[in-house]
């Protein structure tokens, strides 16, 4: 299999994984994606193991630090703000925004604790004495 | 602002017009990257880096040049 064919079913088997989580949230059915992604993480393995040339290298990796760092930034960012926004209204009067800020505030503050973490995890993993 | 160039291009066809194909596989990279390389769009590792001249029988120096 050629990398262009591969990246074509790549496609395919990302988008009805998507199409199966949304449809069984959509349709009340909590336990379904669990299944459907694991069905999907298979195919993908399948499907890279028959391709021929390597797919995955250093630049690869560093496209993908680069970019999970970009969201990590920009998310916790945004996450943020809005949760500062959505406090800021439930103080202001309108409580059904209360919630929703605590659950971004709290999701916000994870994501910086796990980037602490994993920043002095591979810190000490890469050496330099930090 | 210190730029690394390479010779990847040039190497290549005068090893038998070899492929970007061939030397990805060769130097266990992707294609994509033998692109990125030859654009002077990706600096490779040092192991990247002297895969690639193993592959062309050379010194590393012979196929990156670094100018100041």
């Amino acid at each position: 299999m050629s990398y262009n064919t591969y990246r074509m079913y790549k496609l395919v088997i990302v988008i009805i994984i998507a199409v199966g989580v949304s449809s069984a949230v959509a349709a009340g059915v909590p336990w379904l994606p669990v299944p459907v992604a694991a069905a999907g993480a298979a195919a993908m393995l399948l499907v890279k193991r028959r391709v021929k040339e390597i797919v995955v290298d250093e630049r690869t990796w560093r496209i993908a630090e680069r970019a999970g760092r970009l969201a990590f930034q920009w998310g916790a960012i945004l996450m943020a703000l809005a949760a500062a926004t959505l406090l800021a209204l439930a103080r202001a009067g309108n409580t059904s925004f209360e919630q929703a800020g605590f659950i971004l505030a709290y999701t916000a503050a994870a994501l910086v604790a796990i980037y602490y973490f994993s920043y002095i995890y591979y810190s000490k993993k890469l050496g330099g004495g930090e | 602002m210190a730029r690394i160039n390479n010779r990847i291009r040039r190497l290549r066809f005068d090893h038998d017009e070899m492929t970007q194909e061939e030397l990805a596989a060769r130097a266990d990279c992707t294609r994509q990257t033998i692109i990125a390389l030859e654009q002077n769009k990706y600096l490779p590792s040092i192991e990247l880096a002297f895969k690639i001249a193993r592959v062309f029988g050379v010194s590393v120096e012979d196929v990156f040049q670094y100018m100041d």
